[in-house]
């Protein structure tokens, strides 16, 4: 078993090949070896690890990706996210980002690559307009900045 | 949705390669969209980091040969421009595909620009315009040259510089004619060239030159000599490279070379698909197989030598009409899934370039069909796009012998009537075909059916384009046909023409006067990147 100790002082007991899909933890473990001390994650809140180990529990077993990627794949963009993790990201905005930070902190790259096709799928086809309202967040562009970013991106879209 | 309303992205502050990720899921012209959100996200998405990944990625995705692009000598605003390529490409052919394309009414895509270049060429030579629009292959009997013609929208070279120039045989310009040169990236900065010469023997060159250091030049990687029986006559057609292993069709019979050049080995197999139109039937090759397409059913071949298998003894001669029974692996036979019966017709098929089939895995191809009716309103010309997967059977990595096939239909399209159709050249992929990922473009050589002798030689580029209606049950309209580019020949003009043509906007293709000598002419159809002000 694994100790982790979250950033509100909760400590959590993890089997170790759950916890290994973090390449994070995985590589500490290696280099440090067997140790009955707890991994601090000062990045990570409890409730958002409860989160993350939901993702490793249900992954568990399954092969960990390859740590060298393919260039051929890197073209690939699908945007489609298997049913259960559709599932598993069905979360509030504050909590999806949270998710991602820490897949990013604990290097899990699978739940990161869910994570960013999460916010990639939100903002897909969207105006600039539709985006505020989705993510509640104020215009605070001058009206001469706005006029000069939209010339910008004309110019760029023109033929 | 309301109640956890987040303010973004001040108080989360995705790091930057999250967002670099997050971009380069989305199109370029969503990124545009995201930068007038708010200052924060202009600070993200205008950055010149993020869109050189994106451009990465856009190359990538487009198979665009990166070097094509100086990246690191471009603005933020130039590479959203570059980016954005590919859709700029697809909208203006989206913006003329009302055209009805009618004989008396072909509507032409003009280019914005246009260039003639004097570089040294022949009837003999081949050209391969290297995706990106950038750097053009020139093979002749005596040498195999590079030119830069300057990056797709900056100012063009004028003239075009010579990069590299490799000499072939000295003994090559009289003993050997030209018969295919291929091209193929073999990683993001390096290509990969192959020239086919043919006389009383064949003789494969291969190079590799890679473009990302300074004073690129060819790199022989290895060639190999094929010698023939006297009486026959040499062909080679279906050339093509996949990694380290080449393909080509030599002679009558139509036997397919395999030549394994990091392991010096090889190996013939003679054809077993005899297509009453095309004495040497069409083959492509996926580097495990070879398929080789009949009137209608292709055939699958394992490419027999695996790695474990010790290497046969490369022999320096060996008749090639000798048969070799067996050379060739297990076989598979597909019948297309969709074959329409027309009678009286002309099949041919036109492979886009392994250019493309080498990185997504699948080979797409087009058959075309013409069917010469008595009266030419009644003509019937179409296209078929299939795409056909060869794979490893998943069971059986170690050994290529066992194959999963998959054939499915793209789509099919029609051509005006009147006109009959010889595919000069597929292009590179555009972001305007959902349909697949290569060969969204196609060059015809169109000549009237009613005349043998006619000044009215129609050279048209076609644009293929996934109609507006991708749910149609009628996969027929699924692409529309846009002329992008025709040359009426007269009298004085040979009727042969070479064409070639990329992505980003850049065709290059040759016409030229009878004795006349030839210039490479550029169009570029796209405004310049660069920043006007």
């Amino acid at each position: 078993m694994v100790l982790l100790l979250t950033s509100d002082n909760e400590m959590f007991s993890v089997a170790e090949d759950v916890i290994k899909r973090s390449a994070y933890i995985k590589n500490m473990l290696e280099d440090v070896g067997e140790s009955d001390l707890p991994i601090p994650l000062p990045n990570v809140e409890s409730n958002v690890l409860v989160k993350i180990l939901e993702y490793c529990e249900h992954y568990r077993g399954e092969p960990l990706p390859a740590s060298d990627v393919d260039p051929a794949e890197i073209g690939d963009r699908s945007l489609d996210i298997a049913d259960w993790d559709q599932k598993y990201m069905a979360v509030d905005q504050e909590m999806l980002f949270e998710i991602i930070l820490a897949a990013n902190y604990l290097d899990i790259k699978s739940l990161l690559d869910v994570g960013c096709k999460t916010v990639a799928k939100m903002m897909k086809g969207k105006s600039s307009e539709e985006i505020r309202t989705l993510f509640n967040i104020a215009n605070d562009f001058t009206p001469e900045e706005e006029a000069q970013i939209r010339k910008e991106n004309a110019w760029a879209e023109c033929r | 949705m309301e109640a956890n309303l987040v303010p973004l992205p001040e108080d989360e502050e995705l790091p930057n390669d999250v967002w670099f990720e997050v971009a380069i899921l989305l199109e370029p012209q969503d990124l545009l969209c995201m930068k007038l959100v708010c200052r924060a996200l202009y600070s993200i998405f205008a950055d010149q980091e993020l869109w050189k990944y994106v451009l990465h990625a856009v190359c990538r995705r487009h198979f665009v040969f990166l070097p094509s692009f100086p990246i690191d000598d471009m603005n933020a605003t130039e590479l959203q421009r570059a980016a954005l390529g590919p859709y700029r490409w697809g909208k203006l052919l989206e913006r003329n595909s009302r055209h009805s394309v009618k004989k008396e009414n072909l509507a032409l895509v003009r280019p914005m620009k246009e260039n003639d270049y004097p570089l040294r060429t022949t009837r003999q030579s081949k050209k391969f315009l290297v995706p990106g629009g950038r750097y053009l292959v020139v093979a002749h009997t005596e040498s195999v040259d590079l030119w830069d013609l300057g990056p797709v929208g900056r100012a063009p070279l004028s003239p075009p510089v010579l990069v590299a120039r490799e000499e072939l045989a000295p003994s090559s310009a009289t003993a050997f004619q030209l018969e295919g040169l291929e091209v193929a990236p073999i990683n993001e900065a390096t290509l990969r060239i192959v020239v086919a010469l043919v006389g009383s023997k064949a003789l494969f060159s291969v190079f590799d030159i890679s473009l990302d250091g300074e004073n690129p030049s060819f790199k022989p990687i290895d060639s190999l000599v094929v010698e023939t029986q006297v009486d026959d006559t040499v062909f080679c057609t279906s050339l093509s490279i996949h990694g380290n292993r080449l393909h080509a069709t030599l002679t009558r019979y139509a036997i397919s070379l395999i030549w394994d050049f990091k392991t010096g080995r090889w190996t013939k197999g003679r054809s077993q698909v005899y297509n009453s139109y095309h004495d040497y039937p069409t083959k492509a090759f996926t580097g495990t197989a070879v398929i080789e397409f009949g009137s209608n059913s292709l055939l699958v071949w394992a490419v027999p030598f695996s790695d474990a298998e010790t290497a046969p003894v490369l022999q320096s001669t060996i008749y090639l009409d000798e048969e070799l029974p067996k050379a060739l692996g297990d076989m598979q036979e597909i019948t297309y899934p969709r074959w329409e019966p027309i009678s009286s017709d002309m099949t041919t098929i036109r492979l886009p370039s392994i250019w493309h089939s080498r990185h997504c895995g699948s080979l797409i191809f087009d058959i075309l069909r013409n069917t010469q009716a008595r009266e030419p309103e009644n003509d019937l010309s179409c296209g078929f796009r299939y795409q056909v997967d060869v794979r490893p059977s998943p069971l059986n990595h170690t050994s290529p012998e066992k194959l999963n096939v998959a054939v499915a239909l793209l789509a099919t399209y029609d051509f005006p009537p009147g006109f009959s159709y010889a595919p000069m050249l597929c292009t590179t992929p555009n972001a305007s075909l959902g349909l697949g990922h290569a060969g969204a473009s196609m060059i015809l050589m169109s000549t009237p059916r009613e005349t043998g002798y006619c000044d009215d030689f129609i050279f048209s580029m076609y644009a293929l384009r996934a109609s507006d209606s991708p749910h149609n049950e009628d996969v027929r309209s699924d692409i529309v046909l846009i002329p992008i580019q025709k040359t009426l020949l007269s009298d004085e003009l040979s009727p042969v023409s070479q064409s070639l043509c990329s992505a980003s906007g850049r065709l290059a293709f040759t016409t030229w006067l009878i004795n006349d000598p030839v210039a490479i002419s550029v169009s570029d159809f796209l405004s310049p990147w660069q920043d006007p002000s």
